[in-house]
C-alpha cells in the first residue's frame, strides 16, 4: 500500500538531555538544532520550562517568537502526573486532575496540538477529555517498554480509550515496545555499574526468551544472586526494550495520537536493536500521518549527528516502503 | 552526566553573622533532568573533611527563600529548579579554616512516577577565602 503523504520526522529536545544538562546547549540552542532535524519539536514540560505545572507568560512569550524565527512546529508537550510526590501517600485522582490541568492549558498555550500522558493519568483522563476538546489538544498515553501493545496495562488503556470514544485520547507508541534485542547501551551500563557477567548473560539469554515481564525476570535473577544493584540495571532491559511486534500497530492505529522514535544507537546506518524497518513499513501501511519525534536516550555522544543519522534512516526506510 | 556540576565552589565560604562565624555556605544543584517540588528531594549526604553536615543544621536558599533541609519532605508546592543553585547554610559555630577543604555530596533524588529513587554524587576540592 502506498501512503499518499507519509508522517513526518522531527525531534524531541529530550534527546539533548546531555547537552542541556551539562549547560552546553541553552534552551534556544536545541530549537535552533531542532529546526535543522525537520522542524517538528517536543518538549518535556519540567525540564524545559520553569514553574511547572504551569506555563508562564515569559517562557510563552520566548517560545513562541523561536517557533516563529526559526520555523518550527510545535509537535507535543510531555506532561507528567507525579503520582508519588508527597512522602506519605500517592496523590488522590482529584490531585492529580488538578495537576494535570494546568499542563494542558500549558501545552495549548504554547501552541502544541498533542500532549503526552503518563498512564497514571487513566484515573483523570475521562474528566480531561472535555478540557482537550476545549483547548483543542489530542491527548495519548505513551506506550513505553515495558508498556508493550500486548501487555495488561496496555490493554485496559485500550478498553478505556474505546470505552470513552473520544479521539482526543490515545495513544503514543514508543519504538522502545519493538526491540529485537537488548541495546548494547543497556548491557554496557550494567557491566560498569559492576553487574558479574554470569548474570548479564543470563539476564540476554532471559530476555531472548521474550516472555517474561520485568516483575518476573528480576525475581528469577534475583534468585540467582542479583543484589539490588543489579537488579535495576539488569531489570532496566525489560524497562527500555520490549516484545511488541510492529505489525501490532495495525490494532491501534486509529488511537496513535503521536509517535516516538526511541533509540540508544545507530551503527552503520541503522538502529541495532529496534526493529525500525518493519515500524516504518507498518506506519506507512497503516496510513499514520502525524510526527515521529526522534528521541535519543543512550550514552554521551554528539547528539546532533546521531539524531541526524536516526532521521537519515527512518527517511531511508519511507523511500524504501513506499515505492513497494 | 550531571555529577561534576552538583557542588558549586563560587559560592563556598564561611557566614558571619554579629561578628561571629556561625557556619559556612556552599552552592549545590540537584542531580536530576528536571525541576522538583522540595518533598521528591531525598537526603542530602555532604561533608567536609569527611565531616558529615547534620541535616538540622542545614538551609536551603531558593529564589531568595530558606527552608530547612528537615522540612524539605512537607513542601509539595515550593520547587527546586532544573539548573538552580540552591545555597546551602550549615550551622557549625567557628565555620571552617580558610583553606583547602575536600567536599564531598551523595544526594538522593525521589522520583515521583518510580517508586524508590537514586543517588548522584560529586567530589571537589575547594578553597575557603581567608
Amino acid at each position: 500500500m502506498i501512503s499518499a503523504q507519509p508522517f513526518r520526522v522531527g525531534v524531541t529536545l529530550h534527546s539533548f538531555t546531555h547537552e542541556w544538562c551539562s549547560f552546553q546547549w541553552s534552551f534556544e540552542d536545541m530549537l535552533q538544532k531542532a529546526a535543522q532535524l525537520g522542524g517538528g519539536v517536543e518538549i518535556v514540560g519540567p525540564s524545559h520550562h520553569r514553574g511547572f505545572p504551569e506555563v508562564t507568560d515569559e517562557f510563552e512569550r520566548a517560545f513562541k517568537s523561536a517557533v516563529e524565527r526559526y520555523g518550527l512546529t510545535p509537535t507535543a508537550y510531555g506532561s507528567y502526573a507525579d503520582p508519588f510526590m508527597l512522602p506519605d501517600r500517592n496523590l488522590t485522582p482529584d490531585e492529580l486532575f488538578a495537576y494535570t490541568v494546568p499542563q494542558l492549558k500549558g501545552a495549548a498555550k504554547l501552541g502544541f496540538p498533542v500532549v503526552r500522558l503518563q498512564y497514571f493519568a487513566a484515573v483523570v483522563a475521562e474528566r480531561l477529555i472535555p478540557y482537550a476538546e476545549k483547548l483543542n489538544l489530542k491527548l495519548g498515553y505513551e506506550l513505553h517498554a515495558p508498556l508493550t501493545i500486548e501487555a495488561p496495562l496496555t490493554q485496559e488503556l485500550l478498553e478505556q480509550i474505546r470505552r470513552l470514544g473520544s479521539d482526543r485520547l490515545g495513544l503514543i507508541p514508543d519504538t522502545s515496545i519493538f526491540a529485537r534485542s537488548v541495546s548494547q547501551h543497556h548491557i554496557e551500563r550494567a557491566r560498569q555499574g559492576g553487574v558479574p557477567e554470569p548474570l548479564i548473560q543470563r539476564a540476554l539469554d532471559l530476555w531472548a526468551q521474550r516472555r517474561h515481564t520485568e516483575e518476573q525476570a528480576v525475581a528469577l535473577l534475583r534468585a540467582e544472586g542479583a543484589d539490588k544493584n543489579a537488579q535495576t540495571l539488569l531489570g532496566g532491559f525489560w524497562g527500555t526494550c520490549g516484545f511488541s511486534e510492529p505489525r501490532a500497530l495495525a490494532e491501534i492505529k486509529t488511537h496513535i495520537n503521536h509517535f516516538h522514535g526511541k533509540f540508544y544507537n545507530i551503527v552503520d546506518g541503522d538502529e541495532p536493536d529496534l526493529r525500525y524497518e518493519e515500524v516504518v513499513k507498518t506506519l506507512l501501511d497503516i496510513g499514520y500521518t502525524g510526527w515521529l519525534s526522534s528521541e535519543y536516550e543512550g550514552g554521551p555522544t554528539d547528539a546532533f549527528a546521531i539524531v541526524q543519522a536516526h532521521q537519515a534512516m527512518i527517511q531511508r526506510y519511507i523511500q524504501k516502503h513506499r515505492r513497494n | 552526566m550531571y555529577d561534576k556540576y552538583l557542588i558549586v565552589g563560587e559560592a563556598f565560604k564561611n557566614v558571619v553573622e554579629g561578628g561571629q562565624v556561625t557556619g559556612y555556605q556552599i552552592g549545590l544543584r540537584l542531580p536530576y533532568y528536571r525541576g522538583v517540588v522540595l518533598s521528591l528531594v531525598g537526603e542530602t549526604i555532604l561533608t567536609v573533611d569527611g565531616e558529615r553536615a547534620p541535616a538540622e543544621a542545614m538551609t536551603v536558599t531558593l529564589r531568595g527563600k530558606t527552608y530547612p533541609k528537615t522540612q524539605f519532605e512537607d513542601e509539595p508546592v515550593a520547587k527546586w529548579e532544573f539548573g538552580d543553585i540552591g545555597i546551602v547554610t550549615v550551622a557549625k559555630p567557628g565555620g571552617l579554616k580558610p583553606g583547602e577543604h575536600k567536599v564531598e555530596l551523595r544526594q538522593q533524588m525521589k522520583i515521583s512516577y518510580v517508586p524508590g529513587g537514586f543517588w548522584g554524587g560529586d567530589t571537589k576540592t575547594l578553597t575557603l577565602p581567608g
